[in-house]
This record gives structure tokens, C-alpha cells and sequence, in this order.
């Protein structure tokens, strides 16, 4: 590796370079295990400590160089790719460039690997402190970490995520394109493939891919259509896909709704999508003298099949941790005081968020039960929040009613629950679990618990 | 497997006795959300003047909440140059007219100042007066759902 002045070239040999910073690594390893000892036997020995002290900065020395190494390699990497994207890159792992890989940014790398785990609190206090180069560094760098971060404010993580989503979308179109060049002639084009999708690579594609063609169109600006945000998306497993219609840490409501089973990465997230946008435009239209923003949040994974899995509350309880600390980085990222957030269910989106609130602080103001199959909890006084601002409804033909209280706990619709009935519409006995969102009675009394008129839901 | 059978069973037979809706285009329902929007508004004194705000149709699903491809058709306008003390003559003169006109009130929530909700039905397609909390009105009329631009294209 040569390094030089910002008006001449220096070239880094990516792979020469990883085996260099390995090895000083294995080095540094065994420094941490052998120094505490060598440390307790020279105190108990009496040996005068001052070489041992001499041995012990020199490890921090070499740590904080291999991090600084790291950055320089993690760079040169990046550099690389982009040659072999253009074509410029030889036969070797070198490149070379103008000026000093490293601009000051470098800290930004090792603290961005540092931020999985940590509070929506201790993340925001981490962002806030960087500089707007050093965010716009971990935007382009690491959109995906910045990008599902809870506690990185809203309109960072869409920036992020949009670059994401543009990335896994020609990622995945190019490898279905490769195996459809590849695939033996289909001799019944017009039957349904028999396998599940999950066990067939290019169906998996196709269905991920139509979800994200969904949310790309929503997240286009069109003129008096109110601006998408991107908070979260991942195409692994069943998928990920948190949508915002409205900025929600500038609103003065804040409404998140969680889909039901069935819900998964696909085309089908354009009729989740409708209804966020409707919820919106209802609140915005009852209320006109204030702000409000909506949420898509599909950040777990739903059941998939009513019978095999929707009994169960297991995957409900898998995504509990989930919506407390995407509730929670809402209420830290918010600009403007403290906004009125509401926590929306739809069918088995319900158990999730009645799972979620029995478990700890959910973070909200209030909590939306639609046809509700059951909540994991008998009594509104157990969701830990002012059991007034609990609301329940389902539909007369809502085959919902029929899940036995024995399989996710007694049905929040029930007499004994305490929560506040809501009318939903009556009339549909074919759209029975999902006319929720078609009936005009329905969408103003959603409104009214979003913009909090409580006492007006009818 | 027999719940499964069951409920197919059960939907099918829901299926068979609750007969179809009209078969109607996308412009015909247009055309006739349109006509009961601007029908409620003749009968309203003073005129009142009609804001269009941003159609959005709605999907319709089945009842395992997938898409069928259809929507509802939708049309939502303020009504703009009428005094807010008004309002309760408003939802009664149209409370009146709805009535004498054989439609079906599905809701009726004219007691609630600033928040009040009248809602009708008339051969499948649904029209209502809503309130905002600042007492501006909008009408707003739904079609059945029905084949629209927005369909995917195996119709």
C-alpha cells in the first residue's frame, strides 16, 4: 500500500491489503488474552509493571490502526466494485485513486457496526452528533444499516432505503433474467407452478419483485399525491416493507397499521398500501387544521396460511420486540413536541400489537383492534395503556368471530374485554373480514381515534 | 383439512345465494357517483359550490382479504360557500330528501356538532354528508366494485 498527497496517486492491492490487517488482528488477539494474565501475575509477583503498561498502549495503538486499516480496505473495496461495475478494474485486486482514501469520515464506519442493538434513544444521540458529511457517508456507504435503524430520523432512512431498494431491485431482475435465459422450455405456460414459491428461486423473485415494484411506484412524487417515505425494506425470507404516506416526525398524528395474515413482500401490498392512504386522506380530511402521517408496517413475519399457522401466537410474539422499538424510535425521532400516535391491527396484526403492549411499554396512544381473532390478553387494564384509548370492531359477517378464545385469548370485540366498540360497515357478508376499510362509517371513526376526537367515534 | 373443506363449502353456498352485482363500467359508475353527488347538492339552499378533492379508489377483497382486481369507485367534494350554522339544516334537508327518495339510511349521526355523519344507500351504491371537526362538509358518493383502469389485466 502507498498513500500520498491529495494532488497525486496512491494505489491499495484490496486483497494484499486484507491478509495484512488479518494477521495484525490475530496479533492483537492474543495481546487481549494474554495481558490480563501477564498483568496478574507481575502484581502478584511484585514485578515493576512499567513494560507491561508500555505493552498495553501499544495494543490500544494497534487497535485503533487496524480499525483505521479496515476503513482504508472497506474504501479500496468499494473502489473496486465500482471499477469491475465500469469495467476498469484489471486482473488484480488494485486500485488506485487521487488523494487519501481516508477524509475524516473514517469513524463513521466503525460506529455505524456498533448501532445494531443499541436503544432508538442511543442511535439517535449517535446520528445527531455526526456531521451532515458524515451522515451523507453512511447514507452512501451503508444504506442498509442507516436504512433500519431505529432511531435514524425518518427522512435519512427513506433516503437510504430508496438507493436500497433501487439495489435489490436490479439485483433480483438480473438474476431471474438469468435463470429464465436458462430454464428448460415450460410446455404448460398457463398452469400454475406446482411448487410452493419458496421452494422455486424464480417464483420467489417474480412475487418479491412485484412487491417492490408496488412500494417504488407509491414512493414516485406525483402532483397532490401526499410524499411516500421508505423507512424500512429487505427482500430476505418473506420480506420487510415499512411505508410512510406523510413524514411522521413532523406530524402532529402519527398512525401505524399492521397487516394481517397473508401479508408478505408481493403485489398484494398494494391494497395495504390503498388503505394507509385512505386512512390518511380520512384524517386529513376531518381534520384539516392539523398534520397527519400513516404507516405500512410490515416488519414482521405474518402467517401465511389461516390454518397452519394463524392459530398460532408464536410469530406474534417473534415480532413483539419489533413494534415496541419501532414505536419507540417514533416517539425519539419526532421534531415537533410530543405527537398522538395510534397503533392499528388488522386481524392477525392485531395479535401482534396486543402482544406486544402485554410485554412491555408499546409507546402509543392508542390501540386499534380490527377483527380481531384474539390479543393475548382478557382485559384492556393488561395492554398497559389508558384502557379508554382502546378500541375494537369486526364486522357482522366477519368469519373472524368464529375463532375459538382457546387458540390467541378471548376476542377484544368481547363484552368482558372493556374496549370502546366502534361501528364498522354491516352490509358486505363477501367481504366480511376486510370491510373495514370500503365502509365510509369505518374510515371516519378510524380518523376520529387518529386524530383524537375519542369521544365523536361512533 | 375438514375445517378447510368446510369453509369452502360455506363460502361457495354464500357465493350462489347472494347473487351478483350489475355488471357496470368503470365511466357508468363514475358517471353515477357523480350524478348523486351533484343531485344531493341541487337540493341544498343556498347552492352550494363543489371542491373536488383527489379520487383515490378503493380495492375490493374477498373475505381472506385478498385483491380481486375490481374497486369501488369513489368520489369526495367540499362543499364550499355555505355557512357552518347551516350544517344541521343541511344533514336534515338531505336526511328528508334521501329518505322521500326510497334510499336507505345506513347511518345516521346528525346529533354530534362538528362531527355529524349521514350516510344512504341506493341500488348498490352508497352516498353520505360528513362533517369535519371544524364544521367544513364534504359529500362523498361509492360505486360496487367494479372493473376499473387500475385492474391488473387478467380481468
Amino acid at each position: 500500500m502507498s498513500s500520498g498527497r491529495a494532488d497525486s496517486y496512491s494505489s491499495i492491492d484490496v486483497t494484499g491489503l486484507r491478509g495484512v490487517i488479518e494477521d495484525l488482528e490475530q496479533s492483537a488477539g492474543l495481546m487481549d488474552r494474554t495481558l490480563p494474565g501477564l498483568r496478574r501475575d507481575f502484581e502478584f509477583f511484585g514485578v515493576d509493571t512499567a513494560n507491561l503498561t508500555k505493552l498495553s498502549n501499544g495494543y490500544r495503538e494497534l487497535t485503533t490502526v487496524v480499525e483505521e486499516l479496515w476503513e482504508r480496505h472497506n474504501r479500496a473495496e468499494v473502489l473496486l466494485a465500482d471499477y469491475e461495475g465500469r469495467g476498469l478494474a484489471g486482473a488484480d485486486s488494485i486500485v488506485r485513486f487521487p488523494g487519501d482514501l481516508l477524509d475524516g469520515d473514517h469513524h463513521v464506519t466503525h460506529e455505524i457496526h456498533h448501532q445494531d442493538g443499541r436503544t432508538p434513544g442511543d442511535v439517535h444521540t449517535w446520528w445527531e452528533g455526526l456531521t451532515d458529511t458524515e451522515r451523507a457517508y453512511a447514507i452512501s456507504y451503508y444504506p442498509d444499516t442507516v436504512g433500519s435503524l431505529n432511531g435514524v430520523p425518518i427522512a435519512a432512512r427513506d433516503q437510504a432505503n430508496r438507493r436500497v431498494i433501487m439495489q435489490e431491485y436490479t439485483r433480483m431482475s438480473e438474476r431471474l433474467a438469468e435463470l429464465e435465459a436458462g430454464a428448460p422450455i415450460d410446455f404448460y405456460p398457463d398452469e400454475p407452478n406446482p411448487l410452493p414459491f419458496y421452494l422455486d428461486e424464480g417464483e420467489h423473485l417474480k412475487e418479491r419483485l412485484g412487491g417492490l415494484d408496488v412500494i417504488i411506484e407509491r414512493l414516485d412524487d406525483q402532483p397532490g399525491r401526499p410524499r411516500a417515505y421508505l423507512i424500512d425494506i429487505s427482500t430476505d425470507g418473506l420480506g420487510r416493507a415499512v411505508v410512510s404516506i406523510g413524514n411522521p416526525d413532523e406530524a402532529d398524528n402519527v398512525a401505524t397499521y399492521i397487516p394481517g395474515t397473508g401479508s408478505r413482500l408481493s403485489d398484494g401490498l398494494a391494497t395495504d398500501i390503498r388503505r394507509t392512504d385512505r386512512m390518511l386522506e380520512a384524517a386529513d380530511r376531518f381534520a384539516p387544521e392539523s398534520t397527519t402521517s400513516l404507516i405500512m408496517w410490515l416488519g414482521y413475519d405474518a402467517p401465511q396460511d389461516v390454518f397452519a399457522e394463524a392459530p398460532s401466537p408464536s410469530l406474534a410474539d417473534k415480532a413483539s420486540d419489533n413494534v415496541r422499538n419501532f414505536q419507540e424510535a417514533l416517539r425519539t425521532t419526532h421534531l415537533k413536541g410530543r405527537s398522538h400516535n395510534t397503533l392499528l391491527g388488522h386481524s392477525y396484526g392485531s395479535t401482534v400489537i396486543g402482544r406486544a403492549a402485554r410485554e412491555g411499554d408499546i409507546h402509543v396512544d392508542n390501540l386499534v383492534f380490527i377483527a380481531s381473532p384474539g390479543v393475548g390478553v382478557g382485559h384492556v387494564s393488561d395492554l398497559g395503556i389508558d384502557p379508554d384509548r382502546v378500541f375494537a370492531t369486526r364486522a357482522k359477517w366477519d368469519l373472524i368471530k368464529a375463532t375459538p378464545r382457546n387458540i390467541l385469548g378471548p376476542q377484544p370485540t368481547g363484552g368482558g374485554f372493556g374496549a370502546t366498540h366502534f361501528r364498522s360497515d354491516n352490509s358486505n357478508p363477501l367481504a366480511g373480514h376486510s370491510d373495514y376499510w370500503e365502509s365510509q362509517l369505518a374510515r371516519r371513526n378510524l380518523a376520529y381515534i387518529i386524530i383524537g376526537w375519542h369521544d365523536e367515534v361512533n | 383439512m375438514k375445517r378447510r373443506a368446510t369453509a369452502a363449502i360455506l363460502i361457495a353456498l354464500i357465493a350462489a345465494c347472494g347473487g351478483s352485482e350489475p355488471a357496470m363500467t368503470e365511466e357508468e359508475a363514475i358517471a353515477q357517483v357523480e350524478h348523486h353527488i351533484h343531485d344531493a347538492a341541487t337540493q341544498l339552499h343556498p347552492p352550494p359550490r363543489l371542491e373536488p378533492l383527489r379520487p383515490l379508489d378503493i380495492p375490493c377483497v374477498d373475505r381472506y382479504d385478498q385483491a380481486t382486481g375490481q374497486f369501488r369507485v369513489e368520489r369526495d367534494y367540499w362543499l364550499r360557500d355555505i355557512p357552518t350554522e347551516d350544517n344541521q339544516d343541511i344533514f336534515n334537508t338531505l336526511h328528508h330528501y334521501w329518505t322521500t327518495q326510497n334510499y336507505e339510511i345506513k347511518h345516521d349521526i346528525r346529533e354530534e356538532p362538528n362531527a355529524r355523519f349521514l350516510e344512504a344507500q341506493h341500488e348498490g351504491f352508497s352516498i353520505s354528508v360528513q362533517e369535519s371537526t371544524n364544521g367544513m362538509l364534504r359529500l362523498v358518493a361509492q360505486s360496487p366494485c367494479v372493473w376499473t383502469a387500475e385492474s391488473p389485466d387478467q380481468r
